[in-house]
C-alpha cells in the first residue's frame, strides 16, 4: 500500500515540474501585466519592481473592452451552439450509416480541413461581404465560423461515435426508438466528454480568431478581443505591457470555461456514466 | 439532479446572450454616398497603416468631424498585415476612401485613385516631398511626413568620446566616422549598434546604394533598370562598394556583434538611451522606442550615413528623408461626394493647425508643409532632420514611387541578414541582390 | 418495390435532417470560396488589381520551377515530423499523468492546456526573450558556446527552437483529445489486466493504447495538418529568420501573395500543398483505420 502511495507522489511530483516548466511563458506574462513596457524590454523575468494595474486599465479603455467582450461572446457562443448540433448529429449519422454519400462527405472533410485557409479567404470575403454586402456582421462572422470548424467537429464525433457499441442503438430499436429518438436519449448523453472536448477547442479557436474575423469587422464597434487587442500594434514594435494585461483580460473567460468543462468530464466519469 | 440544474441554467445563460446579442446587432447599414451638395451628410472611411496611432489619428477625426459638419470618417487600422487588410477591404467594396499607404502600395493601383494634380491644398505641400508620390507628372497622394533615415547618436557619449562638445557636421566621410567610433570605444562604449532586422538593413539601409549617391532620379532609375536587364553587376558598381564598406565598418563597431540578429528595436534603443552604445542605425521614429527611456536633458541627433571618404561629396554629409506614407483617395468604390469628403480630409490632415501640431507632437517627425509651425513640438530627432532639410541637405529616399518593389525588405532584408551574420560575402551578396532585380520588371 | 421506395425515402430524411445542415453550411463556407480561389490561381490578379486576366497554368509552372518552394517545403518535412512524433508522445503521456488520478487533476489539466489559450505575438515575443536572453544568461554563466548566442539567430537551432515551441504548445492541445480518449476505455479492462498481474506501463501498452486507436488517429491527423499549416508560430518565433532559413511552406505561401503581391502565385503555391497535404493525411487515417479494423 505504502509503496502505491509513493508511486502516486513521485507521479505528482514530476508532473507538477512538467507543470511548471510548462507554464513559464504564462508566468512571465502574468508578471509583466504590472511593469511598464520599459521595465519589461530591460527586466522581462524579474519581478516587477512596483507593481501597478494602469495596463488593465489602460487595456480596457483602449480596447473598447466591454464591447469587444460581448461582440467575441456573441460570436462564440453562437457558433458553438449551433456547431455543436449540427455537428454532432452529422458524426451520428456518418458513424453509423455507411453509405457511399457519408464516405465521400466524410473524406471531403477531412481533406478540407487541410487546405490553407489563405486559398478561400479573399473569395469568402468577395462572396459574403462584397457580393451579400454583409461586411461588419456578427452573425456572418458565426456563420463562417460554424462553417470552417464543422469538419473538424464532425471528425471528433465520428471518432468518439464509433467506439460507441451499436448494441446500444439496437437496444433502443427494440425499445422503440427511431433513427432521431436514439440519437437524442441514447447517444447525445453519452458523448459529454466528446461534447465538452469539442466544445473547448472550437470556442477557443473561435474566441481566438484574428484572421477570418478581421476581415468582416472592420468598425470600432464590431471588433471582437483579438482584433482590439492590435490596437497596440505600433509599426515595427508594440506596446508590450498592456497588450500583455489585454490578452490576459481575454483569455481569462476562455479558462474560466475550460475549467469548469473539465470538472464536468471528470464528474461524468467519476458517476461511472460513460462506458466504451 | 444538481448536474442537471447546472447544464440547464448554462443553456438558458447561452442563450440569452444570443437573444441580446441579436437584439443589438449593429446597423450594417452603409450611409454615405448620397451624391450632390455639401450639405448633405458624407460617410467616408479613413484606413491607417501607421499604426498604434489610434488614440491620436481618432481624436483628430473628432476635431475634423466638428469643423466639417456633415462628414462623418469611419477609422479602421491596419492589423497584422497592412496590405492584406487593405485587400480585404476593396474584396468587400468597401474600399477606404482615404487610405494612408506606402508610395509602391499606391503607385501599383493607381487606377483607383483620385489624380491630385491642380488641387490646392498642394500649394501647401513642399514641392520636393512629392516625388515620391508622382507618377508620369500626376499627384497621388500626399505625404504624412518626412522620416529622416540616418546613424542616431547620443550626445553625451560623442561629447566624452570627442573630449568637449561634439559638432555632428565634422563627419564627413568613412574615416571621419570611424575615427569617431575608435573614440567611442576608448570611452568604453560600444561604437556604433546595428539593429539585425530585414526591414531596417534590407530596406532602410541597402536601398541608400540606389539613392542620391547614384545621382538625379532619373539616374538612378536608370541604374535600377541596368541592374534588372542584367547590363550591370552590383558588385561592379563604386556606390554599391562604398556603402557596404561603410557597412563593414558599422559592423565591426556594432555592440550586437557577437549575435548581430539578435535585433530587437526596443532593447537596442535602451543600450543607446543608456549610453552603452554611441550611435545607432536607425531613423527619426526611433524616438517612439526612446522617448520613455531617455534623460530629460539628454540630447540625440541624426548623422548621415558617409559612403566615402570624399569630403566635398554633399551626399555624405545629407541624411535621406523618406516620404514613406502617404494620404490617397479612391475613386473605384467611393462616390463623388465622398471622394470630395475625402479631399477635405486630407486637406485638413496636412493644413489644419491643430492637426499639424498633434502630428509633430505625436510622430515627432518634420512635416513637409509650407505653413507648418510647430518646429518646436518636434522630436529632438525630427528636428535634427527638419535642421538637415533646412540647411539643403537632406536627399530623398525614393524619388520616384516604384523605384523599390514592395518586397525587397523581406527578400533583400534576408540576404543582408545573412552578410550581417558573417554567412556569406559580399560577392555572393551582390549576385543574390542581382538575382533578386532580375525577377522584377523595368521600373 | 414499394418497400424499397420508402427505405428510400426515409434514408433521404435521415441524411436530410442529420447530415444535411452541416454540409450545406460547409459548402456555403469552404467549398464555393475555394473554387473561387482556385479560379484566382489561373488568374495574374495581385488580389487589388481591377482586371482579371487569365493565365492558364503559368502560375503553376513557377511553383515546380521555384527552387525555395521546394526547400522551403523539405524544411517543413522536417519540421512537421519532429512537432508530430514529439506533441503525440508528450500529449499522451500528460494525458495519462493527468487521468491516473493524482491530486488537482483539473488545475493540471488546464495548466497544460495553457500554452494554447495565449497566441499570437506575445507569445512569440516571449519565448523570443526566453531563446535570445534567458537562455544565452545561462550560457554564458555556465559558458557553454551554444547557448551562449541567441538559438534564433543560428539557422538549425532556429528550426530546432520552433519545433520546440511549437511541441510545447500542441502537447497540451492533443492531451485534451487524449484525455477524452482515456477516460473512454473501461475501468473494467484495466481492472482485469490488473488482476492478471500486469504492471502500471503493461496495461498501458496492452489495454489502453489498443482501445484509443481511434483517437491517435485524429491526434496525428490534427497534428500533421497543423504543422504543415503552421503560420502564427512561425511568423511571431522567428518570422522566417534567420535569412529565410526558417521560413514554412504557409509562411511562404503567405509572403508570396500578401508581401509580394504575386496573389494568384500565391494561391497556387497553397494548392500544391493542399494537395500533398490531403494525400500524406488521408493515407495516414486510411492505413491506421485499416490497422484497427485488423486487430
Amino acid at each position: 500500500m505504502s509503496k502505491k502511495n509513493a508511486k502516486k507522489t513521485a507521479a505528482f511530483i514530476v508532473t507538477l515540474i512538467v507543470l511548471i516548466l510548462f507554464m513559464i511563458p504564462f508566468f512571465i506574462l502574468v508578471i509583466n501585466t504590472f511593469k511598464t513596457t520599459q521595465e519589461f524590454i530591460k527586466t522581462p523575468f524579474a519581478l516587477p519592481q512596483s507593481p501597478n494595474l494602469d495596463n488593465f486599465a489602460v487595456a480596457i479603455r483602449r480596447m473598447n473592452f466591454w464591447t469587444a467582450l460581448k461582440n467575441t461572446a456573441i460570436v462564440t457562443i453562437s457558433a458553438v451552439l449551433v456547431n455543436t448540433l449540427v455537428s454532432a448529429m452529422t458524426g451520428y449519422l456518418f458513424a453509423r450509416k455507411r453509405w457511399r454519400v457519408n464516405k465521400v462527405i466524410f473524406m471531403a472533410f477531412l481533406a478540407s480541413m487541410v487546405a490553407p485557409f489563405q486559398v478561400y479567404m479573399i473569395p469568402l470575403v468577395k462572396i459574403y461581404a462584397g457580393q451579400l454586402g454583409m461586411s461588419n456582421s456578427l452573425a456572418v462572422v458565426a456563420y463562417i465560423a460554424v462553417g470552417l470548424n464543422i469538419p473538424f467537429a464532425v471528425f471528433l464525433y465520428h471518432g468518439f461515435i464509433e467506439g460507441i457499441p451499436e448494441d446500444l442503438d439496437e437496444a433502443a430499436r427494440i425499445d422503440g426508438c427511431g433513427f432521431t429518438g436514439t440519437f437524442f436519449k441514447i447517444i447525445l448523453p453519452l458523448l459529454k466528454p466528446i461534447i465538452i472536448t469539442v466544445t473547448v477547442f472550437v470556442a477557443m479557436g473561435i474566441w481566438n480568431d484574428y484572421l477570418m474575423s478581421s476581415l468582416f469587422l472592420t468598425k470600432q464597434e464590431t471588433k471582437t478581443l483579438a482584433i482590439a487587442i492590435k490596437t497596440f500594434l505600433t509599426n515595427h514594435s508594440a506596446e508590450y505591457a498592456p497588450m500583455m494585461a489585454g490578452l490576459l483580460l481575454s483569455i481569462v473567460p476562455i479558462l474560466i470555461f475550460y475549467l469548469a468543462g473539465q470538472k464536468y468530464i471528470i464528474e461524468g466519469v467519476v458517476a461511472g456514466s460513460v462506458k466504451g | 439532479m444538481k448536474k442537471r440544474l447546472f447544464s440547464g441554467l448554462l443553456i438558458a445563460a447561452m442563450v440569452s446572450v444570443l437573444f441580446a446579442g441579436c437584439g443589438s446587432k449593429p446597423d450594417s447599414t452603409q450611409g454615405g454616398g448620397t451624391e450632390g451638395g455639401g450639405s448633405e451628410p458624407v460617410e467616408i472611411s479613413f484606413y491607417t497603416t501607421e499604426t498604434g496611432k489610434d488614440d491620436y489619428f481618432q481624436d483628430l477625426i473628432r476635431d475634423f468631424e466638428s469643423k466639417n459638419e456633415g462628414i462623418t470618417v469611419e477609422y479602421i487600422a491596419a492589423g497584422d498585415d497592412q496590405l492584406q487588410a487593405w485587400m480585404a477591404l476593396y474584396s468587400s467594396n468597401e474600399g477606404p476612401t482615404v487610405s494612408l499607404m506606402d508610395p509602391i502600395n499606391i503607385y501599383e493601383n493607381q487606377e483607383r485613385m483620385l489624380d491630385l494634380t491642380g488641387q490646392a491644398m498642394l500649394d501647401n505641400v513642399k514641392e520636393e516631398s512629392l516625388s515620391t508620390l508622382t507618377f508620369d507628372g500626376k499627384v497621388y497622394g500626399v505625404p504624412m511626413s518626412a522620416a529622416g533615415i540616418g546613424i542616431l547618436y547620443n550626445k553625451a557619449v560623442c561629447d566624452a568620446a570627442v573630449g568637449g562638445d561634439f559638432d555632428p557636421s565634422t563627419i564627413k566621410t568613412r574615416s571621419d566616422l570611424q575615427a569617431l567610433f575608435e573614440k567611442i570605444e576608448a570611452t568604453g562604449a560600444a561604437g556604433t549598434c546595428i539593429t539585425g532586422v530585414n526591414w531596417s538593413i534590407g530596406s532602410h539601409y541597402l536601398c541608400q546604394t540606389y539613392g542620391a549617391a547614384i545621382g538625379s532620379v532619373e539616374e538612378r532609375v536608370a541604374y535600377v533598370n541596368s541592374i534588372i536587364a542584367g547590363e550591370k553587376k552590383e558588385i561592379d558598381n563604386d556606390v554599391f562598394n562604398g556603402y557596404m564598406e561603410t557597412f563593414d565598418l558599422l559592423a565591426r563597431y556594432n555592440i550586437n556583434k557577437a549575435d548581430p540578429l539578435v535585433g530587437d528595436v526596443n532593447v537596442d534603443a535602451a543600450a543607446l538611451a543608456a549610453g552603452e552604445c554611441g550611435t545607432w542605425l536607425m531613423g527619426d521614429w526611433a524616438w517612439t522606442y526612446l522617448a520613455a527611456l531617455v534623460d530629460e536633458n539628454a540630447e540625440f541627433g541624426l548623422l548621415p550615413i558617409p559612403h566615402s571618404d570624399d569630403e566635398s561629396d554633399i551626399v555624405n554629409q545629407s541624411i535621406s528623408t523618406s516620404y514613406a506614407k502617404g494620404y490617397c483617395i479612391d475613386t473605384s468604390q467611393n462616390t463623388e461626394a465622398q471622394q470630395a469628403a475625402g479631399l477635405k480630409f486630407i486637406e485638413y490632415m496636412s493644413s489644419d493647425s491643430y492637426a499639424q501640431e498633434q502630428t509633430a507632437i505625436v510622430c515627432g517627425q518634420a512635416l513637409p508643409f509650407k505653413n507648418f509651425a510647430f518646429g518646436d513640438k518636434l522630436s529632438p530627432l525630427g528636428q535634427s532632420t527638419a535642421e538637415y532639410m533646412a540647411a539643403g541637405l537632406a536627399t530623398d529616399f525614393y524619388g520616384t514611387p516604384n523605384l523599390y518593389p514592395s518586397d525587397i525588405w523581406y527578400e533583400c532584408g534576408a540576404y543582408m541578414c545573412e552578410y550581417l551574420s558573417g554567412a556569406c560575402d559580399r560577392e555572393t551578396l551582390a549576385s543574390k541582390i542581382d538575382g533578386y532585380w532580375g525577377n522584377q520588371e523595368a521600373r | 418495390m414499394n418497400k424499397q421506395a420508402v427505405k428510400k425515402a426515409k434514408k433521404i430524411a435521415q441524411f436530410a435532417g442529420f447530415g444535411l445542415p452541416a454540409t450545406f453550411i460547409w459548402v456555403t463556407v469552404v467549398i464555393l470560396p475555394f473554387i473561387y480561389g482556385i479560379w484566382i490561381t489561373l488568374t495574374d490578379w495581385n488580389g487589388l488589381a481591377l482586371d482579371i486576366h487569365y493565365v492558364g497554368f503559368a502560375n503553376y509552372k513557377s511553383v515546380f520551377t521555384d527552387p525555395t518552394f521546394l526547400s522551403s517545403f523539405v524544411k517543413t518535412v522536417i519540421y512537421a515530423a519532429f512537432t508530430v512524433a514529439a506533441s503525440n508522445i508528450i500529449g499522451f503521456l500528460l494525458a495519462l499523468a493527468v487521468t491516473g488520478g493524482i491530486k488537482g487533476q483539473g488545475l493540471f489539466r488546464a495548466g497544460f492546456f495553457t500554452p494554447n489559450i495565449i497566441g499570437g505575438i506575445i507569445l512569440g515575443y516571449i519565448w523570443n526573450f526566453i531563446f535570445s536572453y534567458a537562455i544565452t544568461g545561462f550560457g554564458k554563466a555556465i559558458g557553454v558556446e551554444w547557448m551562449s548566442t541567441s538559438w534564433l539567430t543560428h539557422p538549425t537551432r532556429a528550426l530546432i527552437a520552433l519545433i520546440l515551441v511549437s511541441s510545447w504548445q500542441m502537447s497540451g492541445y492533443l492531451m485534451v483529445i487524449y484525455i477524452a480518449g482515456l477516460t473512454n476505455v473501461p475501468a473494467e479492462l484495466i481492472e482485469a489486466a490488473k488482476v492478471d498481474g500486469a504492471t502500471g506501463w503493461q496495461a498501458v501498452q496492452k489495454v489502453k493504447i489498443p482501445c484509443i486507436r481511434n483517437t491517435i488517429a485524429i491526434c496525428v491527423f490534427l497534428s500533421i495538418s497543423r504543422t504543415f499549416m503552421s503560420f502564427d508560430m512561425n511568423l511571431s518565433l522567428t518570422a522566417g529568420g534567420p535569412y529565410k532559413s526558417t521560413e514554412l511552406i504557409a509562411y511562404k505561401i503567405y509572403q508570396t501573395a500578401f508581401t509580394s503581391m504575386e496573389f494568384g502565385k500565391g494561391q497556387a503555391q497553397a494548392i500544391v500543398l493542399f494537395v500533398i497535404v490531403a494525400v500524406i493525411s488521408l493515407l495516414q487515417v486510411y492505413f491506421t483505420r485499416k490497422g484497427a479494423e485488423n486487430t
